[in-house]
């Protein structure tokens, strides 16, 4: 277990430092000079030199990659004239519309994420874990063929359209829920949770398919299993088979796909966010790509890359916990 | 997934015909198989019938007497901020979709009109997609053991990459006087190839170790030749089943960042830059959100069904329209390892 889970650490160390190398090689050694962007419109040529030196891109690639690594594990001081100002460990530099910290921009949206993640995972763990039970106590019959088809549309509806006509529904014709307006759970829980119901669905419904598909498949696999077989044996009746020992079967993958979906949407559910104006680490993200800030996006990117290279490794390490088989 | 368990359509022809299954290899025989799915003949009409109309689509605004660009101010009612006058959006003889707030250019020639960029953007993607998944899958597959490691790890790297997070980030860089249409199809086939490459990579290493090739390979044929003459022909049920899942993904997608707006702007028009400017006026006119919306959501689930359908009949061991058994040997399966959906 041990060589394994170290392996599999090296594997994401790895993964994290080609990603970050990609990131920075694509924003900021494109055509098109970060050094203009973050000066801004009506800039002199003296002042364009300044901001090229401030921002080390005057220097050759390789050292400024050095640098942008250095800065983001040690941190980094930036002079502005007579002042330095120093950024600390995470730093990923200073956006150029608001010149404001993006790690601290980034943490400030990241409860967010993080509400939307675990509310969304608990109902879509219920929807989909439930009608997968559903569909697999009558494999072929008509329930699991209209289960079946009902996950197959959900599932293959764009989020947008789904957030759209949940809005539409709930807020416009039936009128039973005001427009979403994010509260924080600090503040009033009840409220936030009225607030986020809407997205929490629109993502649910989504997403519940893959894990009625897995239940399903899951359960029925361990149905033809000898100790199922000694179970009925037994006289167990067979809800108790299946409810009780059919699902373990399904069990180690259905946890395994949850935490890499939650790593997926804690890195910002971009749709889900903007149409919901949920502010988010997507909505963050649609707005800085909207006015190129640089900074902001690199740091999404980045961050939304770590999230979801931690949450593969997780869940590998939960399904080699879950099941021996794996492990090699 | 089935992938694996499926080879050769050739072989569908050698195992026994089903009484209910129309026999035969090749592509007439698949065809046939998936006529034979209710399912699969719903979903091969729809997506027919958007594709005919995504190529007629000056003859069908011709049809309507309109073109997608043509401003009609005398439609609008300026006390409402420009929402069209009259039931649904406007809807008449003249303008059968009726037309778009503030500009009043016609919904339905814009929806045609929008049908060539959503599809042609999604078809180009997936072209470039598939051609570059085959060349990086074969490569590895049939190259040496370093070609083999090094083009792996590089796959391996792709599908971990945040796909969705760097489109929106190279849209964001490349600048406005790109062509967005084919910087679409650009970026989603270049961040888009990895699974194909890994399908690909794992079905050529189970071919080459197949009789046939391997007497191939002794008679001094090159790689070349294996890879177009031997190994291709076997990739055909996988790749084209993968392709029908991977198609309606890359709708989904250049309509979601056309929606988010960093892909199509207006004056072109498509379903996702449609969807994008209508969200600002699902209360006064859900009309004109919801022609879009509904055109995209039978767009993508007629895919999605063709995708489903396309497994079935490429499955030889599948009788095509006997449920129970169908039933039975799905529950064995696995999900398909597609990647995620952005939300």
């Amino acid at each position: 277990m041990t060589r394994f889970l170290l392996r599999r650490l090296f594997g994401a160390a790895a993964v994290l430092v080609a990603l970050a190398a990609l990131t920075y090689l694509l924003f900021y050694a494109m055509p098109g000079d970060p050094a203009l962007l973050a000066c801004g419109k009506g800039c002199s040529a003296d002042q364009l030199a300044q901001v090229r030196h401030a921002l080390g891109t005057d220097r050759p690639l390789v050292q400024q990659f050095w640098t942008f690594l250095t800065t983001l594990v040690l941190g980094h001081g930036y002079s502005t004239g007579p002042s330095t100002i120093w950024c600390s460990a995470p730093c990923l530099g200073y956006s150029y519309q608001s010149n404001e910290p993006v790690t601290q921009m980034l943490l400030e949206r990241l409860p967010v994420d993080v509400s939307l993640a675990l509310g969304s995972a608990a109902l879509w763990l219920l929807i989909g874990v439930g009608t997968g039970l559903f569909a697999a106590l009558r494999p072929g019959r008509r329930r699991d063929r209209i289960t079946n088809a009902v996950v197959l549309t959900l599932g293959s509806t764009p989020v947008f359209i789904m957030a759209l006509l949940l809005l539409m529904g709930a807020c416009v014709w039936l009128q039973v829920l005001p427009f979403p307006n994010y509260v924080p759970l600090t503040e009033d829980p009840a409220q936030w949770a009225q607030n986020l119901l809407l997205p929490w669905l629109a993502i649910a419904l989504v997403t519940a398919a893959g894990y009625t598909r897995l239940t399903r498949a899951g359960v029925l696999e361990t149905l033809n299993q000898d100790h199922i077989r000694t179970l009925r044996a037994y006289g167990y009746p067979e809800r108790r088979v299946v409810l009780r020992h059919a699902v373990r079967g399904a069990l180690p993958t259905v946890v395994t796909v949850a935490a890499m979906d939650i790593g997926m949407v804690l890195a910002g559910a971009v749709f889900t966010e903007t149409m919901f104006g949920l502010p988010g680490l997507g909505k963050l993200a649609v707005e800085a790509a909207s006015t190129v800030d640089l900074p902001v996006v690199c740091g999404i990117t980045l961050l939304a890359g770590a999230l979801i290279v931690v949450a593969n490794t997780v869940a590998d390490l939960l399904h080699a916990a879950l099941d021996p088989r794996v492990r090699i | 997934m089935t992938l694996t368990e499926t080879h050769a359509p050739a072989e569908s022809a050698a195992s026994p015909a089903g009484r209910e299954r129309p026999a035969g290899g090749g592509p007439a025989g698949v065809l046939a198989r998936l006529w034979a799915l209710r399912g699969g003949r719903t979903a091969l009409v729809t997506v027919a019938v958007l594709v005919l109309v995504a190529l007629t689509a000056p003859w069908l605004a011709g049809l309507e007497g309109q073109d997608p660009n043509t401003f009609h101010d005398t439609l609008l009612n300026s006390a409402t901020g420009g929402s069209p006058d009259g039931a649904f959006g406007g809807v008449s003889a003249q303008h059968w979709l009726g037309v778009e707030p503030t500009t009043g250019r016609d919904l339905f020639a814009r929806l045609v009109y929008g049908a060539r960029v959503s599809l042609g953007v999604a078809v180009g993607a997936t072209i470039g997609q598939l051609l570059l998944g085959l060349l990086v899958g074969l490569t590895a597959g049939l190259g040496s053991r370093w070609a083999d490691a090094l083009l792996s790890r590089v796959t391996d790297l792709a599908l971990a990459l945040p796909t969705f997070f760097f489109s929106i980030a190279l849209l964001a860089v490349v600048p406005q006087s790109f062509p967005r249409p084919l910087l679409l199809g650009l970026i989603l086939s270049g961040l888009g190839w990895a699974p194909i490459a890994r399908i690909v990579r794992a079905e050529t290493r189970v071919l080459r170790e197949r009789e046939y090739v391997q007497a191939a390979v002794l008679t001094g044929a090159g790689n070349w030749r294996i890879a177009r003459r031997e190994i291709l022909p076997g990739l055909v049920a996988p790749v084209a089943t993968y392709t029908a899942i991977v198609l309606p993904q890359n709708i989904v997608a250049e309509a979601g960042l056309s929606f988010l707006g960093l892909g199509v702007r207006p004056p072109t028009s498509s379903w996702g830059q449609m969807l994008s400017t209508a969200t600002t006026w699902f209360q006064v006119d859900p009309a004109y959100v919801l022609v879009p919306a509904l055109t995209l959501l039978v767009c993508v689930l007629a895919f999605a069904g063709l995708g489903e359908a396309l497994r079935v009949a490429f499955d030889p061991k599948a009788s095509v329209p006997v449920r129970q058994r169908r039933a039975r040997r799905e529950a064995a399966r696995p999900v398909p390892s597609t990647k995620d959906q952005a939300r």
